[in-house]
């Protein structure tokens, strides 16, 4: 492994352990203000749908439907990441293999 | 916790196996995988870092993009601390690393389960994602290259079915649209994926501002505080 891949691994371990930790130690002083707790709410669905676009394929847009709408449908059903990564990576298959993409 | 620790172990297991395969799929040295599982430990974080590998981001835009996907976290630890302050520090060194969206949603829907129960859900969980990640790799040795693709699409589904549940309201869906587009419009310049925190920020920050204007009371019609 590179030495970016352990700078990589020892910045993220960190970030994750002042972002998990740091905060509930420090709320104990002082809790957060609710208008910096609402600001955070509103990140995660903008991340995420941002990351949805930047991880898409340029090509092959039948599969590419195929498995998200079978993602959607799925995680929307069970509420489970993995069910419905299963479910996306099945239709994706699928339609690799009708429409030979 | 009976009806919870299926639920977290089933949902962790495919996921970790997809991460693990697509890792392998996309050339991560395989130490690297295993060491993101085992101390960062987020399907979200990881999953994001793996797409920006795919496409030669630099370090700096990795963690960036990273921070920004768990930033969230920050707001779990205040929320149990509200719930229990009578947990020992003890208690929150042993949880916090292992918090994730599914454990803090556990610890909140069951305010009544002790610390201990908290923790060994956390580390059931934090040890299915360990097992998934080596299966995966395994896997992933064994996926024809031509397949590579249609793995990939994991990613972008995993994503997707994170934001869905979470489309609750207007203000919501607005950001959300709003960082898919300049998500979009960041990829179609062929811009670095450094610049990828502009789309998630205004995002955050259209979604925010139209919510906290929805919270306002119309003028005339708010109670007076004194």
């Amino acid at each position: 492994m590179t030495a970016s891949a352990w700078v990589l691994v020892a910045a993220l371990m960190l970030a994750s352990a002042l972002e998990r930790l740091g905060p509930w130690l420090w709320a104990r002083r002082r809790p957060p203000s609710e208008r910096a707790a609402r600001w955070l709410e509103h990140l995660a669905p903008a991340a995420f749908a941002a990351l949805v676009v930047a991880d898409l394929p340029r090509s092959g847009s039948p599969a590419v439907v195929a498995a998200l709408a079978a993602a959607a449908v799925v995680g929307w059903t069970t509420r489970h990441l993995g069910w419905a990564v299963v479910a996306a990576v099945a239709a994706a298959a699928l339609g690799r293999s009708l429409a030979g993409w | 916790m009976g009806d919870v620790l299926p639920a977290v172990v089933g949902g962790y297991f495919p996921a970790a196996v997809a991460f693990g395969a697509l890792a392998r799929l996309l050339h991560l040295p395989w130490i690297l995988a295993v060491l993101l599982s085992a101390v960062v430990y987020s399907g979200a974080l990881q999953s994001a870092v793996l797409g920006l590998w795919a496409v030669g981001a630099d370090v700096p835009t990795m963690v960036g993009v990273g921070v920004l996907v768990n930033l969230r976290h920050v707001f779990y630890g205040p929320h149990l601390e509200r719930l229990h302050p009578e947990w020992s520090d003890r208690a929150r060194w042993a949880i916090a690393p292992l918090l994730t969206d599914e454990v803090y949603a556990a610890a909140v829907a069951h305010p009544e389960w002790p610390a201990r129960r908290l923790f060994a859900l956390a580390a059931a969980a934090w040890a299915t994602w360990q097992a998934g990640t080596w299966v995966g790799l395994g896997l992933g040795a064994l996926v024809p290259a031509g397949w590579t693709a249609v793995l990939a699409l994991a990613l972008p589904a995993l994503f997707l079915t994170l934001v869905l549940p979470r489309l609750r309201d207007g203000a919501t869906a607005a950001g959300v649209a709003a960082a898919a587009l300049l998500a979009a419009v960041v990829r179609w310049r062929g811009a670095p994926p450094s610049l990828l925190v502009v789309p998630i920020l205004a995002g955050t920050s259209l979604s925010f501002w139209l919510a906290e204007r929805r919270r306002r009371p119309a003028p005339g019609l708010g109670e007076g505080r004194g």
